[in-house]
C-alpha cells in the first residue's frame, strides 16, 4: 500500500498544493466572515476530490491494470484510496478546528464540531463506490450531487446543533458510530465492486 | 510455465471459445490474429485483469486465479498502453516500484535505463512513444520473473527501437529457463524470434504449430481454374481471387512438385485466413 500512496502522492502533488491553498483561503473567509460553514463545506470537497484526482490519473494511464497484474491485492488497491481520502479529511479537520477556535461563539462546540467532521467521513463512503462502479466521469457528477445534498443537509441542520443543548453527547457518540460504520460498509461494497470489475 | 484449457469469454458481440495452448519454458510464442480476434483477452485474462467465463489458465500447475502474490510476481508484462502512471519520471517510477515488487532490483532498473538512454529526471508524458514502451521493458526485465507477456510493444516503434526490444526478449529468454508470450501484429518480429505461433481468428485458434514446421509446410501457389482442377483438395486451405487469376495457400507436400510458389509468410497466413475462401 505504501508503493500506491507514494504513487498518488507523485500523482497529485500539484492538485495538493491548490486543494490546501483553497483551505487556507476558505478558512480565511471563515474567520473573516465569523462563519464556519466555508471552512467545513471545503474540507468536505476535498476529502472526496483528492481520492477521485488519483483515481482519474489511473483511468487516464491505465494503472488499474498493471497493478492488478502486479498481484497487489485489491483490500490493498481500494483501501489506499480511502486512506488516501481520510489523509486529507484529516488535513481539513485540523484547519477547521483551527477555524473554529477562532470563530465559533455558540456553547455547545462539540456538536458544531463532530458533525460537518462525520460528514467528511460520511460523504468519502458514499462517493467512492460509485467512483469504483462508474468511473471517475461518471462519479464525479454523482459525487457533486452527493456533496451538493449533503451540504444542505449540513446548513439545515447547523442551526438547530447550535440549539442542541440537551443530547449533545448522544449525538456525537451516535454520529461517531455512524460514520465508522458508514466507512467499513462503503469498503466492503468498494472491494466487492473492484473484485467483479474487469479492465 | 503455462497452459490454458478450454478457455471461453462471452461479450455482447464478440466471443471466445474453448481456446487452448500451452507455453512451455523455454520458448517464445507468438500470438498473431487481426484487430478484435481475442488476443489482447487473452493477455489480460493471464495478468488476472479481465475473468474468464470458464477453461483453466495454470502457471506451474496451479490454477491463476489462486496463485500468491509471490508467484503473480514471476509474471512481467509490457502492455499496449504501458499502464505506467505518466506524471512520475523513472527515479519516481523506481521508488514506487521498490514498494510493490517483492523482488524489485533497483540497480538492474537504473542499468537497462542507462542502456536504453532514458532520462530519468523526465515525466514519463514526455517520452516518445518508443521511449514509453522501453521504459516498461526496463520495468518488466527489473524483477525475478520466469514468464514476459508483451502485448504489441512493438507497434508504432521504428525498425531500430524494434530491434533492440527483439534483442531484449532474446537475451531475457536464452537461458531456457523462462518463457515468453508475445503479441504482436507485425508478423516479421515474430518470425524472427518465435518457436511456436499461435494464430487467434474471430476467437478460435486457427493453428497452434512451431514457426518454423508452418513455414515450411505451407506456401502461396498462383494458379489458374485448370490447375486448380489438377490439385488434390486437401492440399488447399484457402484462395483468393486475383485480377490475374488466383492466389492459393496450401501445403506443399501435396501439391504438384512442378508448380511454382513462393514461401509463406505469416502475413499471407492471416491474409488468406481472414480474406480467403474454403475450398470445398
Amino acid at each position: 500500500m505504501l508503493g500506491l500512496l507514494l504513487k498518488d502522492i507523485y500523482n497529485i502533488k500539484k492538485q495538493a498544493i491548490w486543494y490546501l491553498a483553497m483551505i487556507v483561503l476558505f478558512c480565511g473567509l471563515s474567520i473573516a466572515l465569523k462563519n464556519v460553514a466555508f471552512s467545513s463545506t471545503i474540507g468536505i470537497l476535498i476529502t472526496v476530490s483528492m481520492p477521485l484526482t488519483a483515481i482519474a490519473y489511473e483511468e487516464k494511464d491505465g494503472w488499474q491494470k498493471f497493478v492488478i497484474a502486479s498481484g497487489t491485492k485489491t483490500s490493498a488497491i481500494i483501501g489506499e484510496k480511502y486512506l488516501l481520502g481520510i489523509v486529507f479529511a484529516l488535513i481539513s479537520m485540523i484547519f477547521y478546528l483551527c477555524t473554529f477556535m477562532l470563530v465559533g461563539e455558540t456553547e455547545n462546540r462539540a456538536v458544531e464540531i463532530t458533525a460537518p467532521i462525520c460528514m467528511q467521513f460520511f460523504v468519502l463512503s458514499v462517493v467512492l463506490p460509485m467512483v469504483f462502479k462508474f468511473g471517475v466521469e461518471r462519479g464525479r457528477v454523482y459525487m457533486i450531487v452527493a456533496v451538493v445534498a449533503l451540504m444542505a443537509v449540513l446548513i439545515a441542520v447547523f442551526p438547530l446543533l447550535e440549539d442542541m443543548q440537551e443530547g449533545g453527547t448522544i449525538f456525537i457518540i451516535c454520529a461517531c458510530v455512524f460514520t465508522v460504520v458508514a466507512i467499513c460498509v462503503s469498503f466492503l461494497a468498494s472491494l466487492k465492486i473492484y473484485k467483479s470489475k474487469e479492465f | 510455465m503455462l497452459s490454458i484449457k478450454n478457455y471461453s469469454k462471452h461479450y455482447k458481440n464478440f466471443d471466445i471459445e474453448n481456446l487452448s495452448f500451452d507455453i512451455p519454458d523455454g520458448t517464445v510464442v507468438g500470438l498473431i490474429g487481426e484487430n478484435g480476434a481475442g488476443k489482447s483477452t487473452i493477455i489480460k485474462s493471464i495478468l488476472g485483469v479481465v475473468h474468464s467465463d470458464s477453461g483453466h489458465i495454470l502457471f506451474n500447475g496451479t490454477e491463476i486465479s489462486k496463485i500468491s502474490k509471490k508467484e503473480r510476481q514471476q509474471i512481467s508484462f509490457v502492455l499496449d498502453d504501458t499502464g505506467l502512471p505518466m506524471e512520475l519520471n523513472l527515479t519516481m517510477l523506481c521508488n514506487v516500484l521498490s514498494c510493490i515488487y517483492d523482488k524489485w532490483d533497483a540497480a538492474k532498473f537504473s542499468e537497462l535505463i542507462r542502456r536504453f538512454s532514458l532520462p530519468d529526471k523526465k515525466a514519463l508524458k514526455e517520452f516518445s512513444k518508443g521511449m514509453k514502451m522501453k521504459a516498461a521493458i526496463a520495468v518488466a526485465l527489473s524483477y525475478d520473473s520466469r514468464l514476459l507477456i508483451l502485448d504489441e510493444p512493438t507497434s508504432g516503434l521504428d525498425p531500430v527501437v524494434r530491434d533492440e526490444m527483439l534483442q531484449m526478449i532474446y537475451d531475457y529468454n536464452k537461458d531456457g529457463n523462462r518463457a515468453v508470450l508475445l503479441s504482436s501484429h507485425i508478423t516479421t518480429d515474430l518470425e524472427k524470434i518465435c518457436d511456436y505461433i499461435v494464430y487467434i481468428h474471430e476467437g478460435k485458434i486457427i493453428f497452434n504449430e512451431e514457426k518454423d514446421e508452418l513455414l515450411n509446410k505451407y506456401a502461396v501457389y498462383s494458379i489458374d481454374e485448370k490447375q486448380l482442377e489438377e490439385i488434390d483438395k486437401d492440399a488447399l486451405l484457402r484462395t483468393i481471387e486475383r485480377e490475374y487469376g488466383m492466389e492459393v495457400l496450401a501445403k506443399k507436400d501435396k501439391m504438384p512438385r512442378d508448380f511454382e510458389y513462393k514461401p509463406v509468410t505469416l502475413d499471407d497466413i492471416m491474409l488468406f485466413y481472414s480474406k480467403g475462401e474454403r475450398v470445398c
